[in-house]
C-alpha cells in the first residue's frame, strides 16, 4: 500500500521563528569571541594581542542582546523574570538565567579590570560630567599603581580561566536544549552541545576577523598580518572540528538507517537542499576549508593583501555557514511531522515582530553597542589614554 | 594594610557584587507568591491558587468555556451525553469557543425580551470551501454534521491506541467503512450522521 503523507495537527505550524535561529547564533558569537580573548589572556598567544580587547567587548555587546530574540518570540515577555524568581530545578531553560548571568558577571568584571587603567586615568584627567562618569565607572577608586595593576592582571587571568568553561556551558547548554528533545530525531543527539559549541567558536573567530579588518580599514591603520594569520589558522582548525562533527552526526544517522532516517533523508535532500547541501556544506564549509590553509603558508605575513582577502571571504562564508546551520537545525526540526510521514512549510511571519526584518535589526544592535563602546573605551592598545 | 589599599577597588567591587546578590535574593523572596507549590510540592511548582485568581478576571477576558457552563442551559444535552462515549469531548471541540454566546446568555438571565443569536450552521455548502479551522476561527458558535469534524478525531493516524474507534482513510475519504456499513449517501458531507449522532454516538 502506498504511503500517504500525513502530519499531526500540532506539527502543521512552525512555532519557532527566525528569532529562535538568531538566539543560538548570537550566543555563539558571544562564546566564540570570548575564546579568542582567552587565547591571549590565558594561553599567552601574544599575536592575538591586537584583538584581545575587541574580542572581550564584542563578546559583551553580543551577550547584552542575546536575550532580545527570545523576548521578541515570547507572547508574554514580561514573564521572563519568572525563570529566575521561581526556577524549576528540572527545567533546562531555568538554568539559562543563572548561566547567562554568571557569564555576564564574569565578562563585565573582566572588561572593567582590562579597561580600569584608562577609566582611572580619565577620571582624574577629565572634569565635569565626563569626569564624573569615569569616576563612577572607576567605583571611586583611581589607584593604578604597579602593584594594583599586577593584582588586576592576575584577576583578569583568573576570570579568563573561569570564563572559558562558563562560556562553553553557556553555548553548550543551547545545544543541550535541542539535543534533549527526544521526540525529534533531527535534534536528539548527545553530540548537539559539542556541535553547537564548535560552530560557536568558529562564528566568533570569523566575526572578529571581519570586525578587525573592517575597523582597521575605517581607522586607516593596517591590520596586523600576524594577528589575522593566527586567527585564520585557529578558524581553520575549529572549522575542521565543527564540520567533522556535523558530518559525522549525519553519517552516523545514515549508516544506522533507523526508522527516522527515511524522513530525515528526504528532509536533507529535498526540503533543506539549498540551505543545507548548497549553503551550509558546499559554500559555507568546503570553500573556507580550501581557502583558509593559505594562512599556513610560510611567508604569508609578507603578503597581507592575499591574507586579508582570503580570511575576509572565508569569514563571510563561515558566518553564513553557521547561520545556515542554526537555520537548518531549528527550522529543519520543525519541518517534518512526528508521524514521520509528512512535511510542513516554514512560515517566516513577515509582518510580525518575529519577521526577518526585525531579525536584521536585532543583529545590528550589538554592532551599534560596539560602536558606542569604542567611543567610551579604547579598544586598541596604542590609544590607551 | 598596604595590600588592602592597593586592592581597594576589588574590595569595593566585591561589596557591590555581594550587595547585588543579597538584593536579588531579597527581591526574589518578595516576588515568589505565597501559594507557590501550594499542593505540598506534590505537583512541583504548580500553583493551584492561580485558578482562583483566573476566576476573578473580568468577564470579557474569558477564553475557554467549560462544559458545565453550557449544561446550565442545555440540560437535555447533558443528559444525552451522560452515558455516551463523547462525555470526554468538550462542547467547544465541536461547537466553537462560544464566548460571545455565553456572555449574551448570562446577560439575558431574567430578561424575557433578550435575543440570543442562533448558532451558525456550518458545512461546505453554506461556507464554500472554508476549512474547519477557518470556520471555527470565524464563528463564535456553530453546529455541524460535517464528517471533517468527526474525522479530526477518528481518522486513523500513526500511534493511535488500538482500541480507539478509528477509521482508515484514503486522503480524507472513508470509503471502506461506509461500504462495510452500507451507507445510503457515502459522498454526503453528513454521511456519519446516517448512523451516529454527535452527543450520543451509539452504535
Amino acid at each position: 500500500m502506498e504511503e500517504v503523507p500525513f502530519i499531526f495537527p500540532s506539527d502543521e505550524h512552525t512555532a519557532w521563528s527566525i528569532m529562535i535561529v538568531l538566539y543560538p547564533y548570537i550566543t555563539g558569537l558571544v562564546a566564540g569571541a570570548f575564546v579568542v580573548s582567552a587565547l591571549y589572556h590565558v594561553f599567552h598567544k601574544e599575536e592575538l594581542k591586537p584583538v584581545a580587547r575587541l574580542a572581550l567587548v564584542t563578546s559583551f555587546c553580543f551577550a547584552a542582546f542575546a536575550t532580545v530574540p527570545l523576548l521578541l518570540h515570547l507572547h508574554h515577555p514580561e514573564r521572563c523574570f519568572q525563570v529566575m524568581i521561581t526556577p524549576s530545578t528540572t527545567s533546562a531553560i531555568a538554568g539559562f538565567g543563572f548561566i547567562y548571568n554568571a557569564y555576564m558577571l564574569i565578562l563585565v568584571v573582566e572588561i572593567w579590570l582590562v579597561f580600569r587603567p584608562t577609566i582611572a586615568y580619565r577620571a582624574k584627567s577629565h572634569d565635569g560630567i565626563v569626569g564624573m562618569i569615569y569616576w563612577c565607572l572607576a567605583l571611586g577608586c583611581t589607584n593604578i599603581s604597579e602593584r594594583a595593576k599586577a593584582v588586576d592582571d592576575w584577576m583578569i587571568k583568573a576570570l579568563s580561566v573561569i570564563g572559558i568553561p562558563v562560556a562553553c556551558v553557556l553555548h553548550g547548554y543551547v545545544g543541550f536544549l535541542f539535543g534533549a528533545v527526544k521526540a525529534n530525531p533531527w535534534w536528539s543527539t548527545a553530540l548537539m552541545p559539542i556541535i553547537f559549541l564548535m560552530s560557536a567558536i568558529v562564528s566568533g573567530i570569523a566575526a572578529l576577523i571581519l570586525l578587525y579588518l573592517f575597523i582597521s580599514k575605517r581607522r586607516g591603520v593596517a591590520a596586523d598580518p600576524k594577528c589575522v594569520a593566527s586567527m585564520a589558522r585557529y578558524l581553520w582548525l575549529f572549522l575542521v572540528m565543527a564540520v567533522t562533527l556535523e558530518g559525522m552526526e549525519i553519517l552516523h544517522m545514515a549508516y544506522e538507517a533507523g526508522s527516522e532516517w527515511e524522513v530525515l533523508h528526504e528532509l536533507i535532500t529535498v526540503h533543506l537542499f539549498t540551505s543545507y547541501i548548497v549553503i551550509q556544506v558546499l559554500i559555507g564549509s568546503l570553500i573556507p576549508l580550501l581557502l583558509l590553509p593559505v594562512a599556513f603558508l610560510p611567508k604569508i605575513a609578507t603578503k597581507p593583501k592575499l591574507l586579508y582577502t582570503v580570511s575576509g571571504i572565508a569569514s563571510v562564508l563561515i558566518l553564513i555557514q553557521v547561520f545556515a546551520m542554526r537555520w537548518n537545525v531549528v527550522m529543519g526540526g520543525q519541518m517534518f511531522s512526528k508521524s514521520f510521514r509528512g512535511f510542513t512549510e516554514i512560515d517566516l511571519h513577515w509582518y510580525t515582530r518575529e519577521s526577518p526584518y526585525v531579525a536584521a535589526v536585532v543583529m545590528v544592535l550589538p554592532l551599534i553597542a560596539l560602536w558606542v563602546a569604542s567611543k567610551l573605551l579604547p579598544l586598541w592598545q596604542e590609544s590607551e589614554a | 594594610m598596604k595590600f588592602i589599599w592597593e586592592t581597594l577597588h576589588l574590595w569595593i567591587l566585591l561589596t557591590l557584587i555581594i550587595a547585588g546578590g543579597v538584593g536579588f535574593v531579597f527581591v526574589q523572596q518578595q516576588l515568589v507568591p505565597e501559594t507557590y507549590g501550594d499542593l505540598q510540592g506534590r505537583y512541583g511548582p504548580y500553583r493551584a491558587a492561580a485558578l482562583d485568581e483566573l476566576k476573578l478576571q473580568p468577564e470579557g477576558s474569558i477564553r475557554f468555556i467549560a462544559d458545565n457552563v453550557c449544561h446550565e442551559c442545555h440540560e437535555s444535552v447533558h443528559e444525552e451525553r451522560a452515558e455516551a462515549k463523547h462525555i470526554t469531548v468538550s462542547c467547544v471541540h465541536c461547537h466553537g469557543h462560544a464566548t460571545e454566546h455565553v456572555q449574551l446568555a448570562k446577560a439575558a438571565v431574567g430578561n424575557e425580551n433578550a435575543v440570543i443569536p442562533v448558532a451558525h450552521i456550518w458545512d461546505d455548502e453554506s461556507d464554500g470551501n472554508a476549512t474547519m479551522a477557518a470556520a471555527f476561527a470565524k464563528h463564535d458558535l456553530l453546529t455541524t454534521e460535517h464528517k471533517t469534524v468527526c474525522l479530526s478525531c477518528h481518522e486513523r493516524v500513526v500511534g493511535m491506541p488500538e482500541d480507539f474507534q478509528s477509521i482508515i482513510t484514503v486522503v480524507g475519504h472513508v470509503d471502506n467503512h461506509l461500504e462495510e456499513q452500507g451507507a445510503d449517501e457515502p459522498l454526503a458531507f453528513n454521511t456519519c450522521f446516517e448512523c451516529h449522532s454527535g452527543h450520543d454516538t451509539a452504535p
